[in-house]
């Protein structure tokens, strides 16, 4: 088996079954961008069983530290293994993987996440954000993040910790905005220049987010989450339909190699 | 095909294995000093008896940006047809109890693309290239080897007549006898590369299909393809992939296939390309003592890319502890009880 052993630093529960955690993976931190994965082997290295790897989006990159966060909510018998792993084990970790987000255009940049889906957005906003304070922060992106209800709502939480300005919603009205985190989206692209629009969640939220930003002429990147064998695009397991066209000649993109992130004209919603 | 398809990610996660691909490209070149890991599988002149399954190396670019696909004995490429292929409504994967389903559907972006973009990549790299084909009828592989046969760069043909996935074509040729017999015959004759003849365990007789294979051209036998199987989503309450059922691959399906080679090399004089499910470099030494020449490293790949290597390293070590030479090994578990193996 391959030598790759990547020391699990920390690890602290954001919401039930939601875990933050932490892996000192210098070689990925130090090549990562917003939006890219990291593949997981589950359990020791020469187990046949779970026979496949398990993709997790990067909730933080830290190239100086060597550090990257994951955000894993235990859903499987692979993800319930990953998010109860305790400091001081070690994962097989292979990345990063996949193209990231697009650097933004001119004008505000809107993070809409949906559950988990809000994690790869967490780096990103960093990054637009940069050392500004939070002044200027407001003018460059808003994160808007969503949940079914609030015990479910953790991404709030980690946005105010790094000082990236966010508002939330959720689906049943226990916290933020009663109703869609799409609500939100319309609300703020009337209001205001907005220069691009990212997302990630539930296809659902992908294809409402769709709808509105090109309803509004903003560019609008998604990234997609779809069943992987390989991760580096040799299998074509994960593919995704195009859009344009019809029927089987409009071909699949490759969410492993091809995306995750894609122009949102690019795909089939 | 490959039009509008976006600048895909960079190949930064490759550093993250190159000091372990450096490491077994060195014992590798150690071992060749020692032993001999030469084949020759049915006229394929092969530097090593390890090579890659068919639909679980692509068109080796991935893998290649990791360690140089001219290391394995042959890249068997994915499937080609001769027009191309969108392949299957996903979800296409999905994992079960040490193993996976997969149901891709031969996506490919058809022989003229292969021809031209896909092909001298791989012969750049000084990899061996067996060309795994599938057509929807006898005539399409006549046509199809019609095309790729006098092309410098491609070793052999693989012939696909097992891939479960595709509602015509795989399937009802490789279930039949007669069906295989009849796509054999109007390959061999339209070309004079060597054949394998890529046989499905999703038979009631797989001895039948495999002299069939025999008599109608095939130099080599490959085997096993996947196993058809399926998974239901509980919460759905549908089947997980888009197609309904998947091929099953993995350690899972190992002791199947190895049980399909030992019956095989019984009933034919034809050298067998042994896989399904190798996980290790000992499983490869069953498949190699249970008959097969050659054994392909598949899906294991996906959770280890450098197992190809790993397989070839350990089997070398095998050979190098044991003092057997690989012809010898060969089917070397049927010699009849009692009797040593001689070394």
């Amino acid at each position: 088996m391959p030598s790759i052993a990547c020391e699990v630093t920390a690890r602290r529960e954001l919401a039930p079954e939601i875990v933050l955690v932490s892996v000192h993976a210098p070689a990925v931190a130090r090549a990562a961008e917003p939006g890219q994965f990291v593949f997981i082997r589950v359990g020791p290295g020469d187990a046949a069983d779970p026979f496949l790897r398990r993709p997790m989006s990067l909730a933080g990159i830290d190239a100086s530290a060597g550090q990257i966060d994951l955000v894993i909510r235990a859903m499987g018998r692979g993800t319930r293994a990953l998010a109860g792993t305790e400091p001081g084990r070690t994962w097989d970790v292979i990345g990063p993987l996949g193209r990231g987000y697009p650097r933004p255009a001119q004008g505000k940049s809107l993070l809409v996440g949906g559950g988990t889906g809000a994690a790869s957005l967490m780096p990103l906003a960093q990054s637009i954000v940069g050392g500004s304070g939070p002044q200027t922060a407001q003018t460059r992106m808003l994160m808007l993040l969503g949940a079914r209800s609030s015990p479910e709502l953790w991404a709030p939480g980690l946005a105010r910790e790094r000082g990236l300005p966010a508002l939330f919603a959720t689906d049943d009205g226990t916290a933020g905005h009663p109703g869609l985190v799409t609500d939100l989206l319309r609300a703020e692209v009337r209001s205001g220049q907005i220069g691009t629009v990212y997302a990630c969640g539930p296809v659902p939220m992908l294809r409402a987010v769709q709808e509105i930003a090109v309803g509004a002429g903003v560019p609008c990147y998604i990234s997609l989450e779809q069943r992987m064998a390989c991760g580096v695009g040799a299998c074509r397991g994960c593919s995704w339909p195009r859009s344009g066209g019809s029927g089987s000649g409009r071909g699949y993109v490759r969410v492993c190699r091809d995306g995750p992130v894609f122009s949102a004209k690019e795909v089939l919603l | 095909m490959s039009a509008n398809i976006p600048p895909a990610g960079a190949d930064h996660w490759t550093e993250c294995l190159s000091g372990d691909a450096r490491r077994l490209e060195a014992e590798l070149a150690s071992l060749r000093a020692q032993i001999d890991l030469c084949c020759n599988l049915g006229g394929l002149q092969l530097g090593s008896p390890v090579l890659v399954a068919s639909g679980t190396y692509g068109f080796g670019r991935e893998y290649g940006a990791l360690y140089s696909p001219a290391l394995l004995g042959a890249v068997c490429t994915k499937c080609v047809t001769l027009e191309p292929r969108a392949g299957n409504v996903p979800p296409r994967v999905t994992e079960t109890p040490a193993g996976m389903l997969n149901s891709i559907g031969l996506e490919n972006p058809g022989v003229d693309v292969f021809l031209r973009e896909e092909l001298p990549w791989l012969r750049d790299q000084g990899a061996r290239v067996v060309v795994n084909i599938a057509g929807h009828t006898v005539a399409e592989y006549g046509r199809l080897t019609a095309r790729l046969d006098g092309t410098p760069g491609i070793a052999g043909l693989e012939v696909n007549v097992s891939c479960p996935n595709v509602d015509r074509g795989g399937m009802a040729f490789g279930v039949s006898a007669k069906s295989t017999e009849a796509v054999m015959r109007v390959i061999r004759k339209e070309t004079s590369l060597p054949l394998i003849c890529k046989l499905t365990p999703n038979v009631t007789d797989v001895t039948e299909i495999a002299r069939a294979a025999e008599e109608s051209g095939a130099d080599v036998l490959s085997l096993i393809n996947t196993l058809l199987g399926m998974a239901i989503d509980i919460e759905t309450r549908r089947p997980v992939i888009g197609n309904t059922f998947g091929g099953l691959s993995g350690p899972a399906v190992k002791p199947v296939a190895l049980r399909m080679v030992w019956q095989v090399r019984q009933a034919v004089k034809l050298p067998l390309l042994g896989l399904g499910g190798i996980a290790c470099a000992e499983d490869a030494v069953e498949f190699i003592l249970a008959g097969a020449s050659a054994v392909a490293v598949g899906s294991g790949t996906f959770s280890n890319p450098l197992l190809p290597l790993e397989v070839t390293v350990g089997l070398g070590g095998y050979l190098k502890r044991t003092g057997l030479r690989l012809a010898d090994a060969v089917g070397l578990a049927h010699r009849p009880q009692g009797k040593e193996a001689t070394t």
